[in-house]
């Protein structure tokens, strides 16, 4: 409709009239409308229109993709033929590992017998090595008790040593250098261990006037091997002490003497005892010089004034007997008897001392052979007595000669002065089981003595019978006892009144 | 024969006595020559000092010899005794009181042909001196004179 920007002036041109006007404006009224639905067809078909555009870019796009998917499947193609490829290729280098490890397999399996062969040997040398293990195991045991025993061998000797306070030193011979315990420097007053020592610093510790003899004695170690030595050392504080070293030397092939060991004590308490013991025997033996002169002095110079005392009585008993009436003679009589007495008593007391003084030398001594001796001599000096002697064959002791002879005597001569009151007698001598202990005895039938008087028998002086009953000093069996009892032994005896006594002795 | 002569060395005067006695007693006491000491007996034996000029071949029998003298001891006269070339064969019984062992060994030693001991009782005394007298006088032999 062309008509459309037709001015409104047109249609108003003269007044129609109004239907033409108002047809007019239907015409209008419909042209508008159908102007507003064909606005809205083309609308319509503007968004359709569009609706195809966008379905045919969607088209586009999709076609696009579709390309561009097809290459990609195309991609993916030649990526899997390529791939394909690759796999064949890997097939084929599989198969030829497949190969390889097909012949591996066979080394391996040859290799694994020659192992198994190993195996077995193994199995074999594993057995002798479980022996020799086991051997090993014992030996190492017999090793721990061994060192178990070193090791308490060694705590024992460090026990004793320290409980006899010695020190132990070991020198080398080449280098003067040496190896010590704790207690060896300790010995020499130190507190703590020396950092040096040697035999010229020992030597430097010996107080002066002893080093020549401390010198001399390593040199004779060096000969016999054995080194032993006593000497006085000076302690760091001056004070002097005496000590012993021992030692020994070892050699080498040569026989040169490369290193010594030994111990080291100390040893000035007893020094200080074996002085005073010494200083106390020469004490004993001036005192026992004085004593022996005193003993001389008294066996001649009182005999001699007794001498006189007898014999001159005697002269005035044989020269004046008309002269002197029975008084006068008796009263010589006791004088003499008197001196003869004393006589007695000195040589008694003589003994004794001369029993404790002298030497004791000890042999073998045939008891029974000494008892038949002193019977025999009794019976040739009193043939007139019957006496009948019964004395065990075979009895022998330890002992000294002389003293046991003085000992027999007096107690076989006891016997046979105590049985004198009876006209016959017997004697024994012999050797007695009881009181659990072997002893000897003498025993006769004789006098005997009364047993509550037995602990005065022993006694020097002490007699159980007057002179005039049996005559007599009392020092015999003081002489016998010490006797017996310088030989070690005891004595003892049993009596009854007139059953006789027996004296039993042990050696 | 030459007169028989017992030279007693004894310095104590009861002793001397009591030996001349117990000679006596057994009738051996013609010839008994005492010296009181060792030096006087030296001199008898050798002629010297107071006894000079005694023909020494008159030489005593035997010797009594005490040991504890004065001056010089019994042993020292021995000694001397053995050690002269004229004397070392006379008899010496030497007679003490001590029965000490060492004097024992040492009278023998020096050379004593006897050693007895003094007894205290007297009667034992003659009897010894008996013996001796029996014994030295008359049953020993003399050793031959020397030239």
């Amino acid at each position: 409709m062309s008509g459309q920007t037709a001015s409104p002036n047109l249609l108003e041109t003269q007044m129609d009239s109004m239907t033409e006007r108002s047809a007019i404006k239907n015409a209008q009224r419909a042209t508008l409308n159908i102007l507003e639905d064909f606005a809205a067809e083309k609308c319509e078909l503007q968004g359709g229109q569009r609706a195809t555009l966008n379905i045919l870019e969607d088209f586009d796009a999709e076609k696009k993709r579709m390309a561009g998917a097809e290459r990609a499947v195309l991609n993916i193609l030649e990526d899997f033929a390529s791939d394909k490829s690759q796999l064949e290729e890997f097939q084929h280098s599989f198969l030829n590992i497949l190969d390889d490890f097909s012949r591996e397999k066979k080394q391996f399996e040859s290799t694994q017998r020659a192992v198994l062969n190993i195996l077995e040997d193994f199995e074999g040398e594993k057995a002798n090595v479980e022996l020799a293990n086991e051997q090993l195991q014992k030996e190492m045991k017999d090793r721990k008790q061994a060192e178990d025993a070193v090791k308490g061998s060694e705590q024992r000797l460090n026990l004793v040593l320290d409980s006899a306070n010695m020190g132990i030193w070991e020198l080398n011979l080449k280098n003067d250098t040496s190896i010590r315990s704790l207690k060896h420097d300790q010995i020499f007053g130190f507190q703590s261990l020396q950092s040096e020592w040697g035999a010229e610093i020992f030597l430097t510790h010996v107080v002066p006037e002893d080093r020549n003899l401390v010198k001399k004695k390593f040199e004779e170690a060096f000969l016999t091997s054995k080194l032993y030595l006593e000497c006085r050392i000076l302690w760091p504080d001056k004070s002097v002490h005496w000590i012993n070293a021992l030692g020994t030397a070892f050699r080498d092939g040569n026989g040169k003497p490369v290193f010594m060991m030994g111990t080291v004590q100390e040893i000035t308490d007893r020094k200080l005892a074996e002085d005073e013991i010494q200083r106390t025997n020469r004490e004993l033996r001036a005192a026992n010089k004085e004593l022996e002169a005193f003993s001389y002095s008294v066996s001649h110079d009182l005999r001699t004034p007794l001498r006189s005392i007898d014999g001159f009585s005697q002269a005035l008993l044989e020269d004046y007997a008309n002269k002197l009436d029975a008084t006068a003679l008796d009263h010589l009589r006791r004088v003499r008897s008197a001196a003869q007495r004393m006589a007695a008593l000195i040589d008694d007391m003589l003994n004794l001392s001369r029993v404790t003084r002298c030497e004791l030398h000890r042999e073998k001594l045939d008891l029974s052979a000494m008892a038949k001796l002193i019977a025999a001599e009794l019976q040739q000096a009193e043939p007139g007595r019957r006496v009948e002697f019964v004395i065990e064959v075979g009895l022998t002791a330890v002992g000294d000669p002389q003293l046991l002879r003085a000992a027999m005597e007096n107690l076989i001569h006891n016997s046979w002065k105590y049985t004198s009151g009876h006209p016959s007698a017997r004697i024994e001598f012999g050797r007695s089981d009881e009181k659990e202990r072997p002893s000897f005895f003498v025993r006769d039938d004789g006098a005997g003595f009364d047993p509550r008087y037995a602990d005065r028998l022993f006694g020097a002086f002490q007699r159980l019978h007057t002179t005039k009953e049996f005559p007599g000093t009392g020092v015999g069996l003081a002489t016998v006892q010490r006797i017996i009892h310088r030989h070690g032994g005891e004595i003892w005896a049993e009596a009854e009144v007139e059953k006789g006594a027996t004296f039993y002795f042990t050696l | 024969m030459a007169s028989k002569t017992i030279l007693l060395v004894e310095d104590n005067a009861d002793d001397e006595a009591l030996t001349f006695r117990a000679l006596m007693k057994n009738n051996i006491a013609n010839n008994l020559v005492v010296a009181r000491d060792g030096a006087e007996a030296l001199d008898y034996l050798f002629g010297t000092g107071q006894y000079a000029g005694r023909d020494v071949n008159l030489g005593p029998q035997v010797v009594l010899l005490d040991l504890n003298l004065p001056k010089i001891s019994g042993l020292e006269v021995l000694r001397q005794l053995r050690a002269n070339e004229r004397t070392k064969h006379l008899p010496v019984v030497i007679l003490t009181s001590s029965n000490e062992e060492q004097d024992r060994l040492r009278g023998y030693d020096n050379g004593a042909n006897s050693y007895v001991r003094k007894p205290v009782d007297f009667n034992q005394f003659i009897e010894s001196v008996r013996q001796l007298g029996l014994y030295w006088l008359i049953l020993n032999e003399q050793p031959p004179a020397r030239r």
